[in-house]
């Protein structure tokens, strides 16, 4: 039943790679001001098929809240692209703000997607009737 | 995977900004005035920013590398700007010295015209990644809808 | 009613009939084109060591695993644990599809069970 479910695992897994990347571009964005404060991003390993489905890792217990590593395999990593200025703070706010919409973006079309794969499983699931 | 320490982010950045807009308010408010409790010119203040990391205030956050990578930022403390005071000839005024020179602020009006529009700008972007972020909870709420 | 010998694959036949993907899916998982007989189905486990009875149980117990992830998560929120808001919608939707799925199943099993009484009478 499991591969029932493989597209809306891959979807799960990029909405909340990009709710963690709005954390961190957030907080660029706060820190802008921040002397010596060097601007984060947050990648994400290319979509495999070796990755276990949302929480699902160890058991379908269903803790509620965490996130267990192995289905948290982001990595956080300085962004080095932007030059600091006098105060050693490297935020370009354009830069940031201008990823943070595309973020938001991708997050926005990710749940519609998702919404309208799940729809056609409970389409299947109705067994083809509503 | 958390819609409201983002949120949290992004308010801290706005009371960073607006505490600053109140300084540099302070600074231009008292841009000519020659005497303080203190004795002498008023000094101009600047706040001192400084990044707190996320994971300390959110245990589970630990093993999340996005926390890693986020903090909040607040004011450390407001410094007095210790520069010398403008010294300005002028005899006639109430407070000048012997040689008739008054000592001034410190307060660069252009320079603190600057940093007011920089503290409007970064506050302004708070408010629009906070919309942003309230744009996204609303999409995941309506999956399945 | 006189057991169905050398019809082994009516069952299955009538499960493809009704032409839902869903049902194709499980059948699919099942990985076994024949079935055991009707009346030995419920005890038995037929030549190849298909467990039919085990394989619904399974079923039964991811739906059950499913509604009871989606209970937890909707009372996190309830208590105020509201930080995983996609998480949170998602299972409660996998959980409304599983429900559907088995009562589909059940219906179409029961309909395919009285199909083939009607033939055996």
């Amino acid at each position: 039943m499991s591969e029932f479910y493989t597209t809306v695992d891959a979807l799960h897994r990029a909405l909340t790679y990009h709710v963690e990347r709005h954390n961190v571009l957030s907080s660029n964005v706060a820190n802008v001001d921040t002397p010596g404060f060097q601007p984060m991003e947050l990648i994400r390993p290319p979509e495999n098929s070796k990755l276990p489905p949302i929480g699902m890792a160890g058991g379908a217990e269903g803790h509620m809240g965490t996130v267990t590593p192995e289905a948290d395999p982001f990595e956080a990593v300085e962004d080095r692209t932007t030059q600091p200025g006098a105060d050693g703070n490297a935020v370009d706010l354009d830069r940031e703000m201008s990823k943070l919409a595309a973020n938001d973006l991708r997050y926005d079309a990710a749940t519609r997607i998702v919404s309208r794969q799940l729809a056609m499983l409970r389409y299947a699931a109705n067994g083809g009737q509503g | 995977m958390h819609f409201f320490s983002a949120m949290d982010i992004v308010a801290s950045g706005l009371n960073a900004q607006r505490t600053r807009l109140n300084i540099i308010a302070s600074n231009l408010a008292n841009a000519r005035t020659t005497r303080t409790p203190e004795g002498g010119p008023y000094q101009r203040r600047d706040p001192v920013f400084e990044a707190a990391p996320v994971s300390s205030r959110f245990r589970e956050l630990l093993n999340d590398p996005a926390a890693q990578a986020t903090y909040t930022v607040n004011v450390a403390e407001v410094r007095a700007d210790t520069g010398p005071p403008t010294r300005l000839y002028d005899p006639t005024h109430p407070d000048a010295d012997a040689e008739g020179f008054v000592s001034l602020p410190n307060v660069n009006v252009m320079e603190e015209m600057v940093n007011l529009l920089t503290a409007q700008r970064a506050y302004d972007a708070g408010i629009t990644v906070m919309q942003s972020v309230k744009g996204m909870a609303r999409a995941a709420l309506s999956i399945g809808a | 009613m006189p057991t169905p010998i050398g019809m082994p694959d009516t069952f299955g036949a009538v499960l493809r009939s009704t032409a839902s993907p869903t049902i194709e899916s499980v059948e699919r998982e099942t990985r076994s084109e024949r079935l055991p007989n009707i009346s030995d189905a419920v005890t038995a486990k037929d030549s190849e060591g298909f467990d039919f009875n085990g394989r619904v149980r399974q079923f039964v117990e991811v739906v059950n695993n499913d509604q009871m992830d989606a209970e937890k998560k909707a009372r996190a929120f309830a208590r105020g644990e509201d930080n995983d808001l996609h998480g949170t919608m998602i299972a409660l939707q996998k959980a409304d599809i599983s429900l559907r799925l088995i009562s589909t199943v059940k219906n179409r099993l029961i309909e395919a069970y009285r199909e083939i009484q009607r033939m055996g009478a």
